[in-house]
């Protein structure tokens, strides 16, 4: 056939189709005349027409069967109908003004039929988009076509429902508690703002990169209003309702709790705890949800008994605010993830790069970064186990590091990776190598973990590096290095004010602090430094763990509220559990809060999970001294003088562990080691007067203070020794009230209590070693006479 | 979307609405390659059971493609019949890749394809139906046009007629025919 054969044909065929189908065939007949083939052409074709939907609808339908689709309303150009649901249906929409993508839920309009539930739904809605929550679907506003129907529009995000991902089962336990945290966080900023949702449910719930999105907020109660005065019943889904709800009893805040129970149920279990029996749900209701454990056997006893206290009948039976819940989850968070470990070893460089601190400081950038995972056991130093090592190379102002897993000893290289970019990316490498080898050891970061692990990413690079430097410097736990640490953390405060100067400020408080209990002088302007730098700290981001740590020093050291610091370092332990030193300052809070069992055995544990600094492990010892595990406290110390052999308040603290077990050649030999030090001798001299004094030994007393002085004269000795010699003469008498009661452990912990909060005393009295040498425990009095500080006063 | 590539669409649209035909050769190749890089970008963020909403990605590709503020709706219906053209390219070249890996060529299809797999399979045989329009187009490229606009661009009677040129009834009775001619020549092969 040929294009003028089908000309003829389609003519024929168009006209036989403008007639009358009954006309149709004698027409043909007679336009074709005696062309037979033609007639059978057109007549075929003729047979093929028919009024079906061949070739319809279209492969790209552009309307898609909608009224709204290709509209505008406002500066929103609807491109899609995305999914219709009980509150309306949604549309992806283009912003036109500023171009970016936005779902419009254009809501039935029974909803808001009239003019009271319309005034009610547009002032929730302003409430609403005032929030400014990552786990809050952004609302951007709520507008009114021409034909009087009510939209909102709220940002699009990419992702799931949790109603889809639910649909595949069960999820992981891990998964479950990082969501149910999420949804809580949200849910608690909407109640701290008054609003409850009242429709918390899976389908609710968008998972976008991992980050819940809440959506639909408020909608429920129109829905409410609007099905009881239509049909004098409740709309919703039932199984999520809280029995209040279902009841028809006025609603609060704790229905919202329920309800996050019954999907933290169904995350676990696959469904929810109660049938979606319509009005009969109230009465259904048992006295306890069916057992979780029944249908799988990896999920904590605590954590389903979370969700069975969430889903108490009675609102006052459950927990009595969502943060409660939050705190919870939290606790049961950080037992449930198990744990990682590795030893990161010092970074070394290329003989070439003229740098020296290059290494170091990327040695603590890593450990900061490795750090954030709670997962993970994270030690300094090349303790043994899974190690990480690296090599740094800077050439041309690029940065090439070489970083490796192995295990010791066998020397297995489990893991290589080759990290370069420009020396201003190092933030971002240095969490791209925190990435790899928490991956590596199968550690999840929680999403939490993982917007501090950005934070770091993105931090203005030389921020960064000054702040790793500034860590770097507080290594040997000295006031020098403390004094240098500090004007590093000023630098790079000066250098980029991101959310990453939370955690630098945050640092310049502990540090601060240090600084404080370091030295008797200046302390009121390191307490002032303390409180300010916390405050700003706090104003960036008072949810970093660095500021909580902090704020607790403070609390401790400075306001002396051991009840505060405690429940501060607790929060911080359930969020890095391996926190080597919040678990020493817990210790310390609970020594001084007159706990010491549990005190003891926290230090334990702390000196035990091999992540302590000599310092901590010093502090740890003391607290051990005070609940009289003397054993204990002398393995930790032995650990001290391993790492630190020449530290005359080791040595001081050993000798009076050792006086304590009635070893008194060995108490004796520490005290001389002690005394090789400058320091030891006029802290020992400091205590020996101080003794003399409280026994009314005049003589003895002086000669003490000749001693010190002279100690003076060759080298300046810290002033707490002047204040300790005066101590007992009642120029600040307090602390002989305590130490009054020191056969007794409640006097003891609060002398510590007492030397660690009051501003004159420092760290130097709260060494056990100068208790010892007050005297007052009979056991010691050998020790005094028997060591060579006799001979040191003598020669005085 | 850089805002020269804009104004050059929105240009050769109002050229090629205007009557000069060369236009459109200029605009296939930018509207090809918008519509395919929007899809690897939905790809990139979706997940592989999502369909890819063609709807959704045309719609998308005018907004960035066109300056809505210098077009009529002329202009426009334009737009979706190069979008038209494109979809059916998308389309069929998608379905022969398919055809082609079913027999072993190893030749893996792209990933805009693997998710355009549920659009064809909604389609009869798009490439029957792409060999069965081509036949047409040497009897009357007219009616095959008119299909594509109708079938793969979701062109509307009028817009139709407002690309091509003719009135919205000669349309309508030249898509009658080529329907039933189409649907003859699949049933035959």
């Amino acid at each position: 056939m040929d294009a003028g054969r089908y000309q003829r044909i389609k003519a024929i065929l168009l006209e036989a189709l403008d007639r009358p189908s009954r006309a149709r065939a004698t027409f043909v007949r007679e336009a074709c005349g005696g062309d037979a083939e033609l007639r059978a052409e057109v007549e075929s074709l003729l047979a093929h027409e028919k009024n079906d939907n061949f070739l319809e609808p279209p492969v790209f339908d552009r309307r898609a069967a909608d009224t709204y689709v290709g509209k505008t309303f406002g500066h929103y150009r609807v491109l899609e109908r995305l999914q219709a649901g009980g509150m309306g249906v949604v549309y992806v929409a283009r912003d036109i003004v500023i171009g970016r993508r936005a779902a419009l839920k254009f809501l039935r309009p029974e909803l808001v039929g009239d003019e009271e539930s319309r005034t009610r739904f547009i002032r929730e809605a302003t409430a609403i988009a005032a929030l400014s929550h990552p786990n809050i679907c952004t609302l951007y506003g709520v507008e009114e076509t021409p034909d009087g129907d009510l939209f909102m529009a709220m940002q699009y995000y990419d992702g799931q429902t949790l109603k889809q991902m639910l649909a595949g089962g069960p999820l992981p336990v891990a998964a479950c508690v990082d969501i149910a945290r999420q949804i809580g966080q949200g849910l608690a900023v909407a109640h701290d703002a008054g609003i409850v949702h009242r429709d918390v449910k899976p389908g609710n719930i968008l998972l976008a990169d991992g980050v819940v999105k809440l959506l639909d907020f408020g909608i429920a109660k129109l829905a409410d209003a609007a099905a009881l005065t239509m049909h004098g019943m409740r709309i919703g889904t039932q199984a999520y309702m809280s029995p209040e709800q279902a009841w028809g009893r006025p609603v609060d805040h704790r229905s919202d709790i329920w309800s996050l129970g019954v999907v933290v149920y169904e995350m676990l279990s696959g469904r929810p705890p109660y049938a979606e029996t319509p009005r009969g749900i109230a009465n259904d209701i048992a006295p306890r949800p069916p057992s979780i454990a029944a249908s799988r056997n990896d999920v904590p006893p605590a954590l389903e008994a979370v969700v069975v206290h969430a889903l108490s009948i009675e609102p006052g039976g459950r927990y009595q605010s969502i943060r409660e819940l939050v705190a919870a989850l939290d606790a049961v968070g950080a037992q449930a993830r198990p744990r990682a470990r590795i030893a990161v070893a010092p970074f070394r460089q290329s003989a070439r790069i003229g740098e020296p601190q290059l290494a170091d400081a990327l040695t603590e950038a890593a450990i900061d970064g490795l750090s954030i995972a709670g997962g993970l056991v994270v030690c300094r130093g090349a303790t043994g186990g899974t190690e990480l090592t690296g090599t740094v190379a800077v050439r041309s102002g690029q940065v090439r590091i070489v970083a490796r897993v192995h295990e010791t000893p066998s020397g297995h290289v489990a893991a290589e990776w080759t990290l370069e970019g420009p020396r201003t990316a190092l933030p971002e490498l240095v969490a791209d190598l925190v990435r790899r080898v928490t991956t590596h050891l199968d550690v999840r970061l929680t999403t939490d973990e993982a917007r501090q692990l950005e934070v770091r990413a993105r931090a203005e690079p030389t921020a960064y590096w000054a702040h790793q430097l500034g860590r770097c410097c507080l290594r040997e736990e000295k006031e020098s290095g403390a004094r240098a640490a500090i004007s590093h953390f000023e630098s790079a405060v000066l250098a980029g004010s991101d959310a990453m100067a939370a955690v630098t400020h945050a640092a310049i408080a502990e540090t601060s602090v240090a600084l404080l209990e370091l030295r008797c002088d200046d302390a009121d302007e390191w307490g002032r430094r303390a409180r300010a730098e916390l405050e700003t700290a706090a104003r960036i981001d008072n949810a970093a763990p660095e500021v909580i740590a902090a704020s607790a020093a403070v609390a401790l050291r400075l306001d002396g509220s051991p009840a505060v610091a405690e429940s501060a370092l607790r929060h911080v332990l359930t969020l890095r559990p391996s926190d080597a030193r919040a678990s020493v300052r817990l210790a310390e809070c609970l020594a001084i809060s007159a706990k010491p069992v549990e005190a003891g055995a926290v230090a334990k544990d702390a000196a035990q999970s091999g992540c302590c600094s000599p310092g901590q492990l010093l502090r740890a010892a003391r607290v051990l001294y005070f609940a009289q595990q003397y054993p204990d406290a002398l393995d930790v110390l032995d650990l001290v003088v391993q790492r630190m052999p020449d530290d005359p308040v080791a040595r001081l603290d050993l000798a009076a562990t050792c006086a304590k077990r009635r070893d008194v050649d060995r108490a004796v030999a520490e005290c001389d080691r002690a005394l090789d030090a400058h320091v030891g001798r006029a802290l020992l001299a400091a205590a020996a007067g101080n003794a003399a004094r409280a026994r009314g030994d005049r003589a003895r007393y002086d000669l003490c203070w000749r001693a010190l002085r002279r100690f003076h004269q060759e080298e300046p000795v810290p002033a707490c020794a002047f204040d300790l010699i005066e101590t007992s003469f009642g120029n600040t008498g307090r602390p002989i009230e305590y130490l009054e009661g020191y056969d007794d452990n409640l006097g003891v912990a609060r002398f510590l209590g007492f030397a660690m909060v009051a501003g004159s005393l420092t760290r130097y009295v709260s060494s056990v070693g100068l208790i010892a040498y007050l005297g007052l425990d009979p056991s010691l009095e050998p020790l005094a006479q028997a060591s060579s500080l006799r001979r040191w006063l003598a020669a005085s | 979307m850089a805002e020269s590539d804009q104004h050059d669409v929105t240009r050769l649209l109002k050229a090629w609405s205007g009557g000069d035909s060369k236009a459109l050769d200029e605009l296939f190749p930018i509207v090809y390659t918008e519509v395919r890089k929007l899809a690897r970008s939905y790809l990139r963020r979706e997940r592989p059971d999502h369909t890819l909403q063609p709807t959704a990605l045309v719609n998308e590709a005018y907004m960035r493609l066109v300056d809505q503020r210098h077009v009529d709706w002329q202009n426009r219906a334009h737009f979706f019949g190069i979008a038209a053209q494109v979809m059916r390219r998308v389309l069929v070249d998608h379905a022969r890749m398919r055809q082609a890996d079913k027999r072993g060529s190893g030749e893996r299809p792209v990933v805009l394809d693997e998710a355009l797999a549920l659009v064809a399979e909604r389609t009869p045989d798009v490439v029957a139906l792409d060999d069965a329009l081509r036949a047409l187009a040497e009897l009357d490229p007219r009616q095959a046009q008119i299909v594509e606009l109708r079938f793969f661009g979701g062109l509307s009677i009028e817009e139709a007629a407002e690309v091509i040129g003719l009135s919205p009834a000669t349309v309508k009775r030249e898509w009658s025919a080529a329907r039933a001619w189409l649907r003859r020549e699949l049933e035959r092969r």
